[in-house]
């Protein structure tokens, strides 16, 4: 790797290692989503007393978005940040990493990765792939807006011919059900929606949407978040460079990543809040697709990946039968132990 | 070794080996070599390597090779001699008609392509020959063509503003709409100088006889000027307005001129099959020099922050004990320099990542910053010593023009640059208002 | 001596053949976005595949062309003191730049790409920009191929100055 480790003796004699590191992320400064990294760099420098450090490169300063993880895996860089999904061309299974239509909220994700046996079928999959790279989860939101939009989209007839924008599976299956699904780039999705080139599109949570400022060229936010019910994000490091860590910084680095994890989730879930009662002060309508869509999607959703799991087994049917095995326990405890919510004043 | 001394060494060697004259691809990417082994590790290589295949798949990109290649099918479709033969017949009896002539052509030409030698060789080779015989002046004469040429680089398309979209993080198609008005105000701003100098010394550029002019009906001068102002402004109008009401992005609407320029050749019969191979040919040639500078470029900016030289630059340029426009003029004052050492697409490369977040922390529009830099890389094509307006010039000009003629013809222009870069500061709403309805 | 020359002259043709059939790929180009944007707003019907097309496409003559202009001298330079100077002079720093800035980064390049295209390769590494997901392989290895040329003709021009410089007068 090209991490830099230097030698300082202490005064009481202790030998105290210097490390710095270099992070790449696919982010640009400019997102919410760059601060997950940008925080958990912080934390680790602070605690370790500047023992610790860790540079974090924007997208496209040291390497592009899409090739942090070739990067990474050669050790050009010690570690960065990303979604998972965005490797659906080098590891088909990749999406189930970052986000799954219709299939895992928040609370239920982050229990099956940390406790459930998901963040063991994670590295799995990458070692399997080759890369030489180790997985921490860094990083977690809400469901994110399905779709800013000009009209109401609550059954299926209203999203049959819409030009929309989706990306992975998602916009597989809603091909399937004569969605005419385009692939814009993020930066491009405010003037394709105010010049009608789209006539509606997804991109993040409502807190990262307000940013770019969807709700001045449109009418409608539709919710649920059925096509990315929860979005999970990671830092790859290096495995060279993680072996060289000292065992209480490698303590560090994973406590801290689950410590930032929690801040972006209950952060961005507060920020999103408050974003939806500003879009609604600006006039745009919600717009909850119905029930019976939502459970159409689901069917389609799974019967996609029920499919390719039998075409393709190995690790890729082994995630999605630890997915569905985990999620109706996860559903059935649930039922069991959370009361109803009740009155809400 | 310290960052600061790293930085000064990395940067004085790069300026040092391409001015001893090697290809400044190779210079980046050796120079990039050289210090990404002794200061990073052998790593470094693999930089080299995903910048390579991130350039090559950059979406934006592609609108280079398409610009080049539609401003070469107009450069053979013989749209300039049909332009320059209008203008002679509409202006020649005007004192600096030729002169006018000249920029107005210019002006047109800059719009249907995006590099400035085309437009530079173009009417060097039909316009100056023209001015001779009639006794013009010739610094003047040779400084109104490098000042027109130029302007290929920054009215849309542009290949300058192509590279610079993406390494800003800034829509190509804003930067395209910002670029028109600083365009033509300094294309206006030539022509104006162009008049009163003609006007108070007419020895700079007579008034052709009666004799030289065809005698033209004003039937005639329609039907000349919609022959050849009128297709090309359609030409340009279709792709500039597929960007501005978002019916193309750029790369797309490159793709459509492109398209609509071999449709315009063909109208004037002189899409020949030599035509389109030498418009094939040239376009691969010049496409394939610019990417391989592009990515070394990349390489070198890449190894450039990874030793520390960003975080020092920054720090400089930051710590500078001026007020906001004070840095603002230093960070353009840098910018000018590096374009007279470095080659434009390097100094975009290097500078613009650098400066871009330094000029949004101290609250300029990053639109307005971006088109203030466009425009000092622009007067850099046309300032002395290194200036590639004049070399392609003096490349193809007759022999009784000598060098010292153009650098004489060209500073009146370059004060009009600065007057111009001084009014867009002052009135920033020159910049910003055709983006802004976008 | 001859044959060798010879040996160069048949180097630089085969680049050239090769740079100038792949040129005509930009006319597929322009092709494929008039069609995309054709059929988007026609028939409302956006193709998934003109995106990863047509980086394939202009990666293609791009790396393809690379060797040929190198063979032309067209990659651009500042001759203002190069042009000055005598023809022995002249040899020497092209042959001190090309040791020095030129075959260390093209070798070391080549060197690690292979592996890396074997690499991708083997996993059958598909493309994930757009929604077509094409393989991206032969990408990455038409990539390769240019750079290989583009090595050969620097050593065909080392080569080049270093008879040069032993002979000066005009450049062989
Ligand atoms: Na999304
Ligand atoms: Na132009």
């Amino acid at each position: 790797g090209c991490s830099s480790t230097t030698s300082n003796s202490s005064s009481d004699g202790v030998s105290q290692e210097k490390v710095k590191w270099q992070l790449a992320t696919s982010w640009p400064d400019s997102i919410m989503i760059q601060d997950m990294p940008v925080q958990w760099a912080k934390m680790i420098k602070e605690i370790s007393n500047g023992r610790f450090e860790i540079d974090v490169h924007p997208a496209g300063s040291l390497v592009g978005a899409a090739e942090v993880l070739d990067a990474t895996t050669s050790g050009t860089v010690d570690a960065y940040h990303t979604f998972s999904g965005y490797w659906i061309g080098k590891m088909s299974g990749s999406p189930f990493f970052s986000s799954v239509p219709m299939t895992m909220e928040p609370f239920m994700y982050m229990t099956w990765i940390y406790e459930g046996g998901g963040l063991e079928l994670w590295q799995r999959m990458y070692d399997e792939a080759g890369y030489n790279v180790k997985i921490i989860p860094l990083g977690i939101q809400h469901p994110e807006t399905l779709a800013w939009s000009n009209k109401p989209l609550k059954t299926l007839d209203d999203w049959s011919g819409l030009k929309y924008r989706g990306v992975g599976w998602w916009a597989e299956i809603l091909r399937d059900n004569n969605v005419n699904v385009t692939s814009v780039p993020g930066g491009e999705i405010y003037p394709s929606l105010e010049r009608g080139v789209i006539d509606a599109a997804e991109f993040s949570s409502p807190f990262n949407d307000k940013g770019l400022g969807f709700y001045e060229v449109t009418d409608y936010l539709a919710g649920p978040g059925m096509h990315q019910p929860s979005t999970l994000f990671y830092i790859g490091i290096n495995k060279d460079a993680w072996n060289a860590l000292p065992a209480d910084l490698q303590v560090l680095a994973e406590t801290a990543a689950r410590a930032t994890t929690l801040w972006s989730w209950t952060h961005d879930f507060d920020q999103s809040m408050k974003a939806v009662d500003y879009f609604e002060e600006k006039g745009i309508k919600q717009v909850r697709v119905d029930e019976s869509v939502q459970l159409k999607l689901q069917k389609d959703t799974w019967e996609l990946l029920d499919k390719r799991s039998a075409d393709e087994g190995g690790v890729f049917a082994d995630i999605w039968a630890s997915m569905k095995d985990y999620r109706a326990k996860f559903i059935d405890y649930e039922d069991l132990m959370v009361p109803v919510r009740g009155s809400k004043q | 070794m310290s960052p600061e001394l790293i930085t000064l060494l990395m940067l004085g060697t790069l300026i040092i080996l391409i001015v001893l004259g090697y290809p400044i691809a190779f210079v980046l990417g050796g120079v990039a070599t050289i210090f990404g082994l002794v200061f990073v590790g052998p790593n470094v290589i693999n930089f080299f390597m995903l910048k390579m295949y991130g350039t090559l798949s950059d979406y934006v990109l592609i609108a280079i090779p398409l610009f080049i290649f539609m401003g070469a099918i107009i450069e053979k479709s013989g749209l300039a001699m049909r332009l320059y033969d209008a203008m002679h017949i509409l202006m020649g009896r005007l004192r600096g008609g030729l002169l006018i002539a000249t920029i107005i052509t210019c002006t047109i030409f800059a719009a249907a392509t995006g590099v400035i030698g085309a437009s530079v060789v173009t009417m060097g080779l039909l316009a100056l020959p023209a001015m001779m015989k009639y006794k013009y002046d010739i610094p003047m004469a040779t400084g109104s063509i490098c000042a027109g040429g130029t302007l290929g680089v920054l009215i849309p398309p542009s290949v300058l503003i192509l590279v610079y979209g993406p390494t800003a993080g800034i829509s190509v198609g804003k930067l395209f709409m910002a670029a028109i008005v600083p365009g033509l105000l300094l294309a206006s701003a030539y022509v104006i100088y162009v008049i009163i100098r003609c006007y108070m010394n007419p020895e700079l550029g007579p008034a052709l006889p009666k004799s030289a002019v065809k005698e033209v009906t004003t039937g005639r001068k329609i039907y000349l000027f919609a022959t050849s102002v009128l297709p090309v402004s359609l030409l340009i109008l279709s792709v500039l307005g597929a960007i501005f009401l978002g019916i193309a992005a750029p790369t797309e609407a490159a793709g459509i001129g492109a398209f609509a320029s071999l449709i315009l050749a063909a109208a004037y019969r002189n899409l020949t099959w030599q035509n389109l191979k030498e418009a094939v040919y040239s376009t691969m040639k010049i496409s394939s020099m610019i990417f391989l500078v592009l990515i070394a470029a990349g390489f070198f900016t890449t190894i450039f922050i990874r030793v520390g030289g960003g975080r020092v630059v920054t720090d400089f340029v930051t710590g500078l004990p001026f007020p906001s426009w004070g840095i603002l003029v230093v960070m353009l004052l840098i910018v000018f320099l590096m374009g007279m050492f470095i080659d434009w697409i390097g100094t975009i490369m290097i500078a613009v990542p650098l400066f871009t977040p330094i000029a949004a922390s101290l609250g300029y529009d990053p639109i307005w910053f971006a088109m203030m830099v466009i425009v000092v890389m622009q007067t850099g094509f046309l300032t002395p010593p290194f200036a590639y307006a004049i070399f392609y010039l003096k490349g193809i000009a007759p022999p009784e023009v000598k060098t010292g003629h153009i650098y004489k013809g060209v500073i009146p222009f370059i004060i009009i640059q600065f007057a111009v870069i001084i009014l867009l500061a002052l009135f920033p709403g020159l910049i910003t208002w055709l983006p802004s309805l976008m | 001596m001859k044959p060798l020359l010879q040996v160069f002259s048949y180097i630089d043709r085969f680049h050239e053949f090769v740079a100038k059939m792949t040129a005509w790929l930009i006319i597929v180009l322009i092709f494929t976005m008039t069609f995309e944007v054709g059929s988007r707003y026609l028939f409302s019907n956006p193709t998934i595949w003109s995106y990863d097309l047509s980086y394939f496409l202009s990666s293609l003559f791009l790396m393809f062309g690379m060797a040929y202009t190198l063979s032309v001298k067209g990659h651009v330079n500042i001759d203002i003191f190069y042009a000055r100077f005598t023809p022995r002079v002249k040899a020497g720093f092209d042959i001190a730049f090309a040791l020095l800035l030129f075959f260390p980064l093209w070798f070391l390049i080549i060197k690690l790409m292979i592996p890396h295209f074997q690499f991708s390769f083997n996993m059958n590494e598909r493309s994930s920009f757009g929604s077509w997901f094409p393989i991206i392989w032969p990408f990455k290895l038409w990539i390769l191929f240019g750079l290989i040329m583009l090595l050969v003709q620097g050593i065909v021009e080392f080569l080049r100055d270093v008879l040069w410089l032993i002979k000066g007068g005009e450049r062989p």
